[in-house]
């Protein structure tokens, strides 16, 4: 009897030590969510963890709900159920300076770039910077590192409106880049450019990942995640239906 | 937010040139307005009140009665009063400028003039009217308190003219600032997203409504002086206070603050 206790004990330790580590190592927990717009479902009971350091594809059809999953992420949205949590935050309880504090921590890339307009590719870079209360020495160092990285250095007084696509998508990596975050959130960033630059940007992501970064990079490009193998999460119709290594 | 936070600022201003200036303008005349009325005003009330400080007393005779016996006995009831009898002849030549013919000698009774002190003058109008010899008793404070009440209410009204003329200014900025919120809404949602705070994106519409305040402010200070230099020559107002260079900065820069305040309360929310 005495031994069956100290069995069940032990087991009940190592589940809880297992709990604990669980709690300390994922970056991203997902517990049930869902989300839905005026009653058609964009995310139905989606649950996934994903461990700090990892680099994570999420892929799937167009209206499959990745971009949605990652508003989810960046707070941008608030589940209709469920549970998000980041960085061990659950994002519903947080408040708007909490949210503000989590998303410092954070590069997102968007899909349509979100640079703002008024201001230079330099003053969006280091934008962030200062926000972090860096020295503006410091920042202006950091923006042209981070530009000369994607190529753009030479643009550093040009505005968003005078950049092609393709270049607005590689200030916005830069600017998500800059900050040294934790989490990287890409959505579609390749979108808009050649092949040669995206497995450039996918190298970017891969050395950020390397640094110990978790990224997760939302993509309808197969090709993309048969080019750079990863574990990949796929989306259809708001349902998460594989969870794998590699291209589905 | 420290080096974006002043090139935000001078980007706020560049764009809400315009009514910018206007807002300045409409502040800068509220604030000289108000130091020239204030000034203009406790001018007149202070001769007003130098004027008051003694009360003239003038009693018209009965026909017949004698000016040096009405005298005699107000010096020995008001010791420090100075009275000066006027014969009709003496009251005619002081009138003939207003009255002209009606003021020919003859027509007119005689009259004794008494000057106290203020406190004084009621008592002594008192003990006038109580003689068998004075027909009519008239005293200068008649018209000096309602000429100081209307000196008073004319100060209040300065005010509230200048406090519109601010609140004007401080509707503007609000219509301002909700102008640009409006146009900057695609901006503040980005900045949220990349992590800005709220007062990091209020800080540059507030700072630049308070600039506008305290610039308007100045203005004002600087029109009020060259209202003074140029009135200098009709009107010998007294050198304005410093409190109310002071007064008009503060205003103008709480105005400005406010109205950025309630401005930002139209920024777009998140979930």
């Amino acid at each position: 009897m005495l031994h069956c206790r100290s069995v069940l004990a032990k087991g009940l330790g190592e589940l809880g030590r297992e709990r604990v580590r669980a709690r300390l190592t994922a970056m991203i927990r997902l517990e049930s969510v869902t989300k839905t717009y005026r009653g058609r479902p964009a995310l139905v009971g989606i649950s996934a963890v994903v461990e700090k350091g990892e680099f994570v594809f999420l892929t799937g059809p167009s209206g499959a709900g990745k971009s949605t999953l990652l508003r989810l992420l960046y707070r941008a949205e608030v589940p209709d159920a469920g549970r998000v949590v980041v960085a061990g935050q659950d994002l519903s309880a947080l408040n708007r300076r909490e949210v503000a504090e989590l998303r410092r921590r954070m590069g997102v890339v968007f899909q349509d770039f979100k640079l703002l307009r008024r201001r230079t590719v330099g003053e969006n870079i280091t934008f962030v910077l200062d926000l972090l209360g860096l020295p503006e020495r410091e920042q202006q160092r950091r923006a042209y590192h981070a530009l000369r990285q994607v190529g753009l250095q030479h643009r550093l007084s040009a505005f968003p409106e005078e950049l092609s696509g393709g270049e607005q998508q590689r200030v916005a990596v830069a600017r998500a880049l800059v900050v040294q975050p934790e989490l990287i959130l890409a959505d579609e960033p390749t979108g808009n450019l050649d092949p040669e630059r995206s497995h450039e940007l996918m190298a970017f992501f891969r050395e950020a990942n390397y640094r110990g970064t978790t990224v997760v990079v939302a993509t309808h490009d197969v090709s993309l995640i048969a080019a750079h193998p990863a574990r990949t999460l796929v989306l259809e119709r708001g349902r998460l239906v594989q969870d794998q290594w590699g291209s589905p | 937010m420290r080096q974006h936070l002043w090139r935000e600022v001078a980007r706020q201003l560049r764009e809400a040139r315009g009514m910018a200036l206007v807002a300045v303008l409409l502040l800068a005349v509220g604030g000289a307005w108000a130091m020239l009325a204030a000034s203009f005003l406790q001018w007149g009330r202070a001769g007003l009140l130098r004027a008051a400080s003694q009360t003239v007393v003038v009693a018209v005779l009965v026909e017949g009665a004698n000016p040096a016996l009405l005298q005699a006995s107000v010096a020995s009831r008001f010791p420090q009063a100075k009275s000066v009898a006027l014969s009709p002849r003496e009251l005619g030549q002081t009138l003939a400028g207003w009255a002209g013919g009606a003021a020919a000698e003859g027509l007119l009774p005689a009259a004794v003039s008494v000057t106290v002190p203020a406190s004084q003058a009621q008592a002594l109008g008192e003990f006038l009217r109580s003689q068998p010899a004075v027909a009519v008793v008239s005293s200068s404070q008649e018209w000096v308190d309602p000429a100081l009440a209307g000196f008073s209410l004319a100060l209040r009204l300065a005010g509230l003219l200048a406090t519109i003329l601010v609140f004007a200014f401080g509707a503007l900025v609000v219509l301002v600032v909700r102008l640009l919120v409006l146009s900057h809404a695609d901006e503040i949602a980005i900045m949220r997203l990349i992590g800005a705070h709220e007062e990091d994106i209020r800080a540059p519409y507030l700072v630049a409504s308070t600039l506008l305040g305290v610039v308007g402010g100045a203005a004002g200070v600087g029109l009020a002086l060259l209202g003074k230099f140029l009135l200098d020559p009709w009107v010998r107002l007294p050198p304005l206070p410093h409190t109310y260079f002071l007064l008009t900065l503060l205003a103008g820069g709480v105005a400005g603050a406010l109205g950025a305040a309630v401005g930002t309360r139209s920024l777009p929310q998140e979930p």
